[in-house]
C-alpha cells in the first residue's frame, strides 16, 4: 500500500530535523497553512491527512480501525514508517492530534523527540469533580445529530442507500467547502472517537518533553485541561496563548510560530 | 447603526473577529431573551447548547478564519424559554463602526429542520435496513454454501453405497444393478437409431470344477474368467456378474458385427484360463437392439432382451457349448 498516497503526504524544506503537522477533527492538513511555511529552513515539514480527512484515500477507511484514536495514531506511525522516520521527529498536533501523537509516542518510543501541542485534551467530557472536560455526554450526541444535518448537503441526501457491505465505504460529497468537508459517515465516525476518546490513563506513560499550549479562552479545551495535562504529562511545559478560540494556528499563526522557535533547541 | 439592525427581519448578531458579542438585535433579543447589554463583551458560545459550542469550534471558526465567512451552517441557540432552537447561520467578516466585526444572521428553521431530520431519519432506516438485508442475504449465502456442502456429501456417499451395492464382491465386475443401471441410463441418452447388443455368457460344464477341485478353485476360475471377458470387451461395455457363472454383456453402440468380434475375443481369451491344464470354455447368446423412438419402460426392454440372450444361450449348450448363437430378429421397439 502507497502510505504517501493514501494520507496524502506532503513532504517540503530541508533540514536534519523533522516536523511533523497533525491536522484535528474536521479539517485537513491546509489548516497549518500559516505555520508550517515559517519552519521550511531547517526543518523537513511532514504534512498529511488522516484516511477519512482531506485528500486522503477514502477506499482505505477501515470502519473498526478508525473507530478510536489508536487507529489515527497507527496513520502517523505508518506516514513515519513510509518516510523512514525512526527518531529526532517533532510532532506537533492540533486539538484531538494531540492524543493521537501521545498515543504514536507511547506505541513507538524515541520516535518522536518532543511533542508540541495546540490546545489538547486528553478528554472532552466531564468527569465531575475530579475533570472538567468542558462538556457532557449529551453535547456529544448533540453533536453528531448536528453533523448529519450540517453534512447532509442536499446532495449527499439524493445518493442512493449502498448496499451493506460497502457501508462506510466512500460517498461523492459536493459541499460548499472544501476545508471542512468529509464524507459524513467516516467525519462521523472521526467524531465518536474524538470525543469520546478518555486518553487520561495514558498520560503517565509519555516519555518525551512537550509544550503544551493552551488557549485563554477556549471553549472546546478549557484552562484546567492544559492545566491538567502539565501536571500529568513528565517533562511537559506550559503556554498560555492570549487567544479567543481554539485554533490559534489560524487565528494567530505569529504566536504559534514564535512559541514553537522559543521551545525548539536552535 | 443599532436601529438599522432592529428593522431587519432576521435574528442578527454582531461580533468582533473572535466571537465577543457587540450588538444583538430585537429579532435575536426575542429569541434568546435578555438586552443587548446584557449579552455585551460575552462569547458568542454562550447563546448556544454544547453540541453547537463544538460544531462551532471545529467547523464554523475554521472556515471563518480561512474564508472570512461561511454560509448555511446549521446550530442550535438556546433560548430564553430554555428551549434548543434549530437556526440557519451565515456569517462574514465586515467593518462595525470602523472596526473589524463580523455580522452573524440566523434563520430560524423550526418546521424545516424537523422536515430535514425526519428525512435523514427516513433515509437511515432504509441504509439500516438495506444493510440488515445484505446481512441476511450473506447468511442466506452461507447456509445455502452449507446445504450444498452436505448433500455433495450425503450424494458421495451416496455413490460408494451405490457402487458397493453394484458390485461383485468376488470377481469385483458390476452385478445385475449394475446392468440395469447402464441399460437404463443408455435408454435415456441414445438417439433414436442406436444400436446395441446384449451377451450372456455362461461358463461350460463349471458345476464339474466346483465338485472336483472344490469351490476356493470354482472362485479362482469366476475370477480369472471375469479378467479375461473384461480383457475382451471395447472400451464402453459393460461386464457384469448376472449370478453363479454367468455374465452378461452389455454393448450400447454396437452393430452385430461389432458383437461379433466381441464374442469371437470372448471364445479365444477364456480359453487361457485353465483347469487341471485344460482351457475353460464359455457358450454365448447374443441379441442385438435397437434404440427405437417408442420409449419401453427400461425395466420391460431390459428383460426382454435378457430373456432373447437366454434363449440364445439354451440353444449354444444345446449345440455342444464352447460356441456363440444368435437371437434371430433384432430388437427394438414394434
Amino acid at each position: 500500500m502507497d502510505i504517501l498516497k493514501r494520507n496524502n503526504v506532503k513532504v517540503t524544506g530541508e533540514g536534519d530535523k523533522v516536523l511533523l503537522f497533525a491536522h484535528g477533527f474536521g479539517c485537513n492538513q491546509n489548516m497549518w497553512s500559516q505555520v508550517a511555511p515559517a519552519f521550511l529552513e531547517g526543518y523537513r515539514v511532514v504534512l498529511f491527512d488522516y484516511v477519512g480527512s482531506g485528500a486522503s484515500s477514502v477506499m482505505d477507511f477501515d470502519h473498526r480501525r478508525y473507530s478510536t484514536l489508536n487507529g489515527y495514531a497507527r496513520d502517523v506511525l505508518d506516514v513515519c514508517e513510509a518516510l523512514d522516520l525512526t527518531s529526532g521527529v517533532t510532532f506537533v498536533g492540533h486539538s484531538v492530534s494531540c492524543s493521537i501523537g501521545m498515543l504514536a509516542s507511547i506505541a513507538r518510543p524515541g520516535l518522536f523527540e518532543r511533542l508540541i501541542m495546540v490546545g489538547p485534551s486528553p478528554c472532552f467530557v466531564n468527569h465531575l469533580p475530579d475533570y472538567v472536560g468542558g462538556f457532557e455526554r449529551t453535547d456529544l450526541d448533540g453533536l453528531l445529530a448536528l453533523m448529519d444535518q450540517n453534512y447532509i448537503g442536499w446532495a449527499n441526501y439524493l445518493t442512493p442507500v449502498i448496499s451493506g457491505e460497502s457501508n462506510g465505504g466512500p460517498v461523492a460529497s459536493e459541499l460548499a467547502d472544501s476545508f471542512c468537508s468529509t464524507d459524513p459517515i467516516m467525519a462521523r465516525i472521526f467524531a465518536e472517537a474524538t470525543f469520546y476518546a478518555d486518553n487520561r490513563a495514558d498520560l503517565q506513560y509519555v516519555d518525551c518533553p512537550s509544550l503544551i499550549l493552551q488557549h485563554r479562552h477556549d471553549a472546546l479545551a478549557p484552562v484546567e485541561v492544559g492545566e491538567y495535562l502539565h501536571s500529568h504529562l513528565r517533562n511537559s511545559t506550559l503556554q498560555v496563548l492570549d487567544v479567543v478560540g481554539h485554533c490559534s494556528h489560524m487565528s494567530h499563526p505569529q504566536l504559534v510560530i514564535d512559541a514553537m522557535r522559543n521551545y525548539l533547541p536552535a | 447603526m443599532k436601529p438599522y439592525l432592529d428593522l431587519l427581519p432576521s435574528p442578527v448578531l454582531v461580533t468582533d473577529a473572535f466571537g465577543h458579542i457587540k450588538e444583538a438585535n430585537l429579532d435575536l433579543l426575542a429569541l434568546v431573551g435578555g438586552d443587548t447589554s446584557s449579552w455585551a463583551g460575552r462569547y458568542i458560545d454562550a447563546l448556544m447548547p454544547g453540541s453547537s459550542r463544538i460544531f462551532l469550534q471545529t467547523h464554523v471558526w475554521p472556515m471563518m478564519l480561512r474564508h472570512r465567512m461561511v454560509q448555511e451552517m446549521y446550530l442550535h441557540l438556546n433560548t430564553h424559554t430554555h428551549e434548543q432552537v434549530p437556526v440557519m447561520v451565515n456569517a462574514r467578516h465586515g467593518l462595525w463602526n470602523e472596526q473589524e466585526c463580523i455580522f452573524w444572521v440566523f434563520y430560524v428553521a423550526r418546521e424545516r429542520s424537523r422536515f430535514e431530520a425526519e428525512l435523514l431519519e427516513a433515509r437511515g432506516r432504509a441504509q439500516r435496513l438495506a444493510t440488515e438485508l445484505s446481512v441476511a442475504n450473506s447468511e442466506l449465502r452461507t447456509l445455502h454454501a452449507q446445504l450444498a456442502q452436505r448433500t455433495e456429501a450425503v450424494e458421495s456417499e451416496n455413490r460408494e453405497l451405490s457402487t458397493l451395492s453394484e458390485t461383485d464382491p468376488l470377481t469385483r465386475l458390476g452385478n445385475r444393478r449394475a446392468l440395469e443401471r447402464a441399460v437404463a441410463h443408455w435408454q435415456s441418452q441414445a438417439p433414436i437409431g442406436t444400436p446395441a447388443a446384449l451377451m450372456m455368457v455362461d461358463v461350460d460344464h463349471f458345476k464339474r470344477v466346483n465338485d472336483t477341485h472344490g469351490h476356493d478353485e470354482g472362485d479362482r476360475v469366476l475370477q480369472q474368467l471375469a479378467q479375461q471377458l473384461q480383457a475382451s470387451r471395447r472400451g464402453s461395455d459393460l461386464v457384469v456378474r448376472y449370478g453363479g457363472e454367468e455374465f452378461a454383456i452389455w454393448l450400447p453402440g454396437a452393430t452385430p458385427d461389432g458383437a461379433r468380434s466381441v464374442a469371437t475375443r470372448a471364445h479365444a481369451m477364456v480359453k487361457q484360463v485353465l483347469v487341471d491344464n485344460k482351457s475353460i470354455t464359455v457358450s454365448i447368446g447374443v441379441v442385438c437392439a435397437q434404440h427405437t423412438l417408442h420409449k419401453e419402460r427400461d425395466m420391460v426392454f431390459l428383460s426382454r432382451l435378457l430373456h432373447q440372450a437366454d434363449l440364445a444361450l439354451y440353444r449354444a449348450k444345446a449345440a455342444g457349448r464352447d460356441r456363440t448363437e444368435w437371437h434371430t430378429s433384432s430388437v427394438g421397439l414394434s
